[in-house]
């Protein structure tokens, strides 16, 4: 039904529309009450784009320009092998052959959406490279490095695995995210169950995880971090640093990661000073500039063009 | 649950954590006037999506909401800037805006952008060649090098994803 009053839509939005296309609309809308209804309601919404002058439209290309960035390829890209430290030789090596070709990457910087072949959507984090794949029994995904959120599509015959050198995370519902640092991998929970298992580890040493529950594998063995918040956890996937009375230095660090000019800071210069709000990750200059201006900290550059971060004198 | 058990819970977290609030959006924010205002708005959106059930945690259930409120202000003043900027290069002083008129264009260009935001980009750019630029169906075509119908098929698909972004149910 909204199909058909969208293809009305469509066919009344140039003046190529006939009195034909007019009278058999309005048959349409006779045939029944929701039919009017979803028509006056797509004739409401049409309505606002009838108000967009020029000045309006230019405006629009220019914000979806702006907000796309994060979308752009950045190019010169680094294979994580030092990320391979730890672990099993022999296992991180295959793990590493592989990582050389990911079936999906990100550059620093970018983040992106995809459809994995199931159906379900994966929002792949800055500097991030994985493979997916699917057969009878299992849905893999293999998180080299970087950042993801997952939105598991139903199969209740193919459980989804999302898998590191630190262990697996298996969805027992819906969506969870996983993130591979150097020397660990957390995982947290925002929608259903979760289990979780260090690796080469035995059964019990799995834990089911709940909404809003973290924890964090590392050298095989797997600890529970304290409970967040699943309504923010993923909002980095929107785009977005969000951060509530940090340490500054913490704040920079997971900057960086989106940076391909990392910004420069004395961590122990910067003890002490702590930084509360909301930075877009998709203008990582402006993210600075804004977390600059909230602290009184000082922006300079080096003579090579980096920022640097420092104390007000 | 009734419409009073409601508004006794927003009430209670308003008196309860109101201060705490607008300190957590000054201190987000640098400006206290901000966080007054935002604050306000945080209350706002509480009562109009909370339907009565228990808050667990009121301040951090406050403070999701408010974070949600904090992006959107930020977002609401990017298009304010770029509509000034874009105002000012195509006008000049040619045309003399009023705060109200600016705050009335960028909620319009707020919304507009909500829908299309999310569009795959050939959709959305045939979209605006039809809808904004008066384009006829074969020149859209013919600029985005697909066929005519798919082009069709795009606006469809846009009025439909609007459609449901705008009446969820």
């Amino acid at each position: 039904m909204i199909e058909q009053a969208a293809y009305w839509a469509a066919q009344f939005a140039t003046d190529q529309a006939t009195q034909n296309d007019r009278d058999a609309c309005e048959a349409w809308c006779r045939e029944h009450p929701l039919h009017r209804l979803a028509m006056d309601r797509m004739r409401g919404l049409d309505a606002q784009f009838d108000s967009t002058d020029d000045i309006g439209r230019e405006t629009i290309e220019t914000v979806l320009e702006r907000r796309s960035r994060k979308g752009r390829w950045f190019g010169g890209f680094t294979l994580g092998l030092v990320l391979l430290v730890g672990g099993g030789w022999l296992a991180a090596q295959s793990l590493t052959v592989r990582a050389w070709f990911p079936d999906y990457k990100t550059a620093r910087g970018e983040q992106r959406t995809v459809t994995l072949a199931d159906g379900s959507g994966l929002t792949i984090d800055t500097d991030g490279a994985l493979d997916f794949r699917r057969d009878d029994a299992n849905r893999t995904v293999t998180l080299f490095r970087g950042q993801i959120l997952a939105r598991v599509a139903k199969d209740e015959a193919r459980p989804f695995v999302v898998e590191t050198r630190d262990g697996t995370a298996t969805a027992l519902g819906t969506a969870f995210i996983v993130r591979r640092d150097e020397d660990a991998t957390t995982v947290t929970v925002i929608e259903s169950n979760v289990r979780v298992c260090p690796a080469k580890a035995s059964p019990e040493t799995c834990s089911d995880l709940s909404p809003g529950d973290q924890v964090r594998l590392e050298q095989g063995r797997l600890s529970r971090l304290g409970r967040i918040d699943p309504g923010t956890a993923a909002i980095w996937a929107e785009g977005w640093l969000a951060v509530d009375d940090q340490p500054v230095a913490g704040v920079l660090l997971e900057l960086n990661r989106y940076r391909r000019q990392p910004v420069r800071f004395d961590a122990d210069e910067l003890a002490g000073v702590r930084v509360s709000g909301s930075f877009p990750l998709a203008d990582s200059d402006r993210a600075l500039d804004g977390i600059v201006r909230l602290t009184g900290l000082r922006l300079s550059r080096a003579q090579d063009g980096f920022p640097v971060v420092s104390r007000a004198k | 649950m009734s419409a009073a058990a409601t508004t006794i819970d927003v009430g209670m977290l308003y008196a309860s954590h109101g201060d705490w609030l607008r300190e957590w959006l000054r201190r987000h924010t640098r400006c206290s006037h901000r966080a007054a205002d935002l604050a306000q708005d945080t209350f706002c959106r509480v009562l109009e999506t909370n339907e009565g059930a228990p808050v667990r945690d009121p301040r951090n259930y406050l403070s999701t909401v408010a974070r949600r409120i904090l992006i959107d202000d930020i977002r609401h003043r990017e298009v304010e800037r770029a509509y000034l900027a874009v105002h000012a290069e195509r006008m000049g002083d040619a045309d003399h805006l009023t705060p109200a008129r600016v705050a009335e264009a960028a909620q319009l260009l707020d919304a507009i952008l909500r829908l299309l935001e999310t569009l795959p980009d050939k959709a959305r750019r045939a979209f605006m060649m039809i809808r904004f630029d008066g384009l006829r169906y074969a020149d859209a075509a013919k600029a985005l090098g697909v066929s005519e119908r798919m082009v069709k098929r795009y606006v469809v698909q846009v009025y439909a994803h609007c459609y449901a972004f705008a009446y969820p149910d």
